[in-house]
């Protein structure tokens, strides 16, 4: 007994620290780009919001394919553990790509003027959004049983699709959505990200990627600790019942 | 152990013919069922057939609809008359324990899939064969070749294998009616795509081989949602 409460400290305490050190990137990514990246010499300020738009867009197809893989092996083990992982990844990468849109949207009025515009990347994004809003709405309406992991393990490898199609419409389709990561842009003769600009993306990426880490753990803490409640009502039922 | 026999000996006998006869079985089961109490296909007909007027009423009696927008109601058309047929495949299960005759059924369960799937597929079929000829008198656009017919087949293949596999997800939830359309036509976004575009193309007179990244895109939905369905069918329907 002693051992687990010591095990479950070691484990909040590396939690907690997990959790300072993505504040303190976070602060340090959000001056990088304030203070340390150049201003953009056609888009100016506005361009800016990129670091943080591409690093949210990054974490939500990270965190949909680690819900896919865990779908997969829950589809095979069957363990508790991988639906936990595909639940909460699913709602963390929700609110990353949601984030990414707005960010999207922001700069977009500045630069395209307009909020919204019916462009490859655009629709794929929101219809991959979509898809994961289904896959919290199925969940939801399905009782707590045997079949509910199953189920939506199922669902998010079917979702996963989405996220390559995403990834790629700016590559399949003729679109006006920028292209960063194109080596063959220098060719060409424009220029594709360095330096300083390249350092505080990647500075952004580590740490949105840190922050998802961190909210995987609480929140797959959280879901432990919910059906350890529930189990506890139960015995407690159980034994005031005559 | 002798579950671990039982199920070896189904995995074995997908192999063999017992399998197709399975597969026939479960089909044939539900096309005798849609035969007797048709009103299900009537809906799909009818609903299809509305879904074309409403279009030409929003878009203006006067106005001309030109191929690409012609190419875009077919498909709309086909992917929402095809969530009635797979809820309509499903919810019959539902009734009198059908879903429990048919969990109990010496059979592999993903011949159950397949006997649906099958299903599914001729639904579609025959909902392309109505919405063609009407294409042709409503909108003036003559879809009467083989590479509509090639594309509408590519399409249905992975539409059936989708819309099976979640009438199945869905009529374990408390909501199934309301949320089968809502996880059916977002993750059906690729088929819907390449189906609209390789039309489109087609119509205004691209030839087969400058389609073939739509096709590709079609053969790869259908392959990952048939394997994806085959993989999980067996524990869906065991639960």
């Amino acid at each position: 007994m002693k051992s687990t409460a010591q095990h479950e400290q070691n484990r909040n305490a590396m939690h907690k620290s997990l959790a300072v050190a993505s504040a303190v990137l976070c602060l340090v990514s959000l001056l990088m780009v304030l203070y340390y990246a150049p201003r953009e010499q056609v888009m100016g300020d506005v361009q800016r919001i990129f670091y943080f738009h591409v690093a949210a867009g990054w974490v939500g197809g990270l965190a949909f394919a680690v819900a896919a893989s865990s779908g997969g092996l829950y589809l095979w083990q069957a363990e508790e553990r991988y639906d936990d992982v595909e639940y909460a990844s699913i709602e963390i990468g929700l609110v990353f790509t949601l984030a990414n849109i707005l960010t999207g949207s922001i700069w977009a009025k500045p630069v395209w003027n307009t909020w919204w515009t019916w462009d490859p990347r655009l629709v794929t994004a929101s219809v991959m959004a979509v898809i994961y809003v289904g896959y919290l709405l199925l969940r939801r309406s399905l009782p707590e049983s045997a079949s509910r992991p199953t189920i939506t393990a199922g669902y998010a490898l079917l979702g996963f699709l989405s996220v390559p199609l995403t990834f790629f419409s700016i590559r399949l389709f003729r679109t006006i959505h920028p292209v960063v990561f194109v080596a063959a842009m220098d060719g060409l003769g424009m220029s594709s990200l360095r330096g300083r600009m390249m350092l505080t993306l990647l500075t952004c990426v580590l740490a949105f990627s840190l922050v998802y880490v961190v909210f995987l753990l609480f929140r797959i803490r959280l879901l432990q600790l919910g059906r350890r409640v529930r189990t506890m009502q139960w015995e407690q039922y159980d034994r005031q019942r005559p | 152990m002798s579950e671990v026999t039982g199920h070896k000996k189904r995995r074995e006998s997908k192999m063999g013919a017992t399998y197709f006869r399975a597969v026939g079985a479960v089909f044939w089961k539900d096309a005798l069922s849609s035969m007797r109490s048709p009103e299900a296909l009537v809906v799909m007909v009818v609903f299809s057939l509305l879904t074309l007027l409403i279009y030409q009423f929003t878009f203006g009696l006067e106005s001309e609809v030109g191929a690409d927008v012609g190419a875009g109601i077919l498909w709309t058309t086909m992917a929402f008359a095809g969530v009635l047929g797979f809820y309509q495949a499903m919810a019959g299960e539902r009734e009198q324990g059908c879903l429990d005759g048919l969990r109990l059924a010496p059979l592999d369960r993903s011949a159950v899939f397949f006997g649906k799937w099958l299903g599914g597929l001729v639904h579609l079929g025959l909902v392309a064969s109505l919405l063609i000829p009407a294409m042709a008198i409503f909108f003036s656009l003559d879809l009467f070749n083989w590479e509509v017919a090639v594309i509408i087949l590519l399409f249905s293949i992975g539409y059936a294998a989708l819309g099976t596999l979640l009438a199945t997800m869905t009529m374990q939830s408390g909501a199934r009616e309301l949320l089968l359309p809502v996880l059916l036509l977002a993750p059906a976004f690729p088929l819907v795509l390449a189906g609209t575009q390789s039309t489109q193309a087609l119509v205004s007179g691209a030839s087969w081989s400058s389609i073939q990244a739509w096709i590709r895109l079609l053969v790869a939905c259908d392959a990952i949602f048939l394997s994806v369905a085959w993989m999980t069918y067996d524990r869906l329907l065991m639960e």
